[in-house]
């Protein structure tokens, strides 16, 4: 598959095909979102970010390269505090609204790792060694 | 029952305890690159029949 972004939208091309998207700009899709966050929460840096209203982000989402979702917006959220068998963790929060999904909430580190992110019934967590258990099974060719 | 889903309470932020409880915070600096399917779980959290 590859594509382009255009002045109105994206052209997406996969097996021969062409498809048209029209679309606010911008866009991007859905798993682009985890890298997005870190680079977000790293151009914040240090500072305190308050929970305020008006998103620090505006974008068009093309879910799974498919269905087009306008309007959403990423926020500042309060921080999360978790203490599990006396290990405490404090992340910065942002969460993400917008038409056609459920919200979703990003959980950050210091070093500005995503380490959670969670909506509705699913949550991804941080594991460095799921890679490993990929590699692994690569070689096995499985 | 053994390779089933660990069945949580999908409250807001209820489930995070369960989650996190085998967590190892990373440690060091991190500089975001744009790759991060090989290094995260997925878990779907399953409500118990019978509980509220």
């Amino acid at each position: 598959m590859s594509g382009e972004a255009t002045k109105d939208g994206l052209v997406l091309r996969y097996a021969g095909r062409e498809r048209k998207v029209k679309a606010p700009s911008p866009i991007t899709c859905d798993w682009a979102i985890f890298d997005l966050v870190q680079r977000l929460s790293q151009k914040l840096g240090g500072q305190l970010v308050r929970p305020e209203p008006k998103p620090l982000l505006e974008f068009a989402l093309l879910e799974d390269l498919e269905f087009l979702r306008t309007e959403h917006r990423i926020f500042a959220s309060e921080p999360l505090d978790v203490e599990v068998d006396g290990r405490k963790f404090r992340c910065r929060r942002f969460v993400q609204f917008g038409s056609g999904i459920l919200p979703w909430t990003y959980c950050l580190d210091e070093n500005h790792r995503l380490v959670l992110a969670y909506s509705g019934m699913r949550a991804y967590l941080y594991d460095p060694t799921a890679k490993s258990v990929l590699s692994l099974k690569g070689e096995r060719g499985s | 029952m053994a390779g089933q889903a660990k069945i949580v309470p999908p409250e807001p932020d209820g489930f995070l305890p369960l989650l996190l409880k085998d967590f190892r915070a990373p440690e060091g600096a991190f500089q975001p690159d744009g790759e991060w399917e090989g290094v995260y779980r997925l878990f779907l959290l399953l409500r118990e029949r019978g509980r509220s």
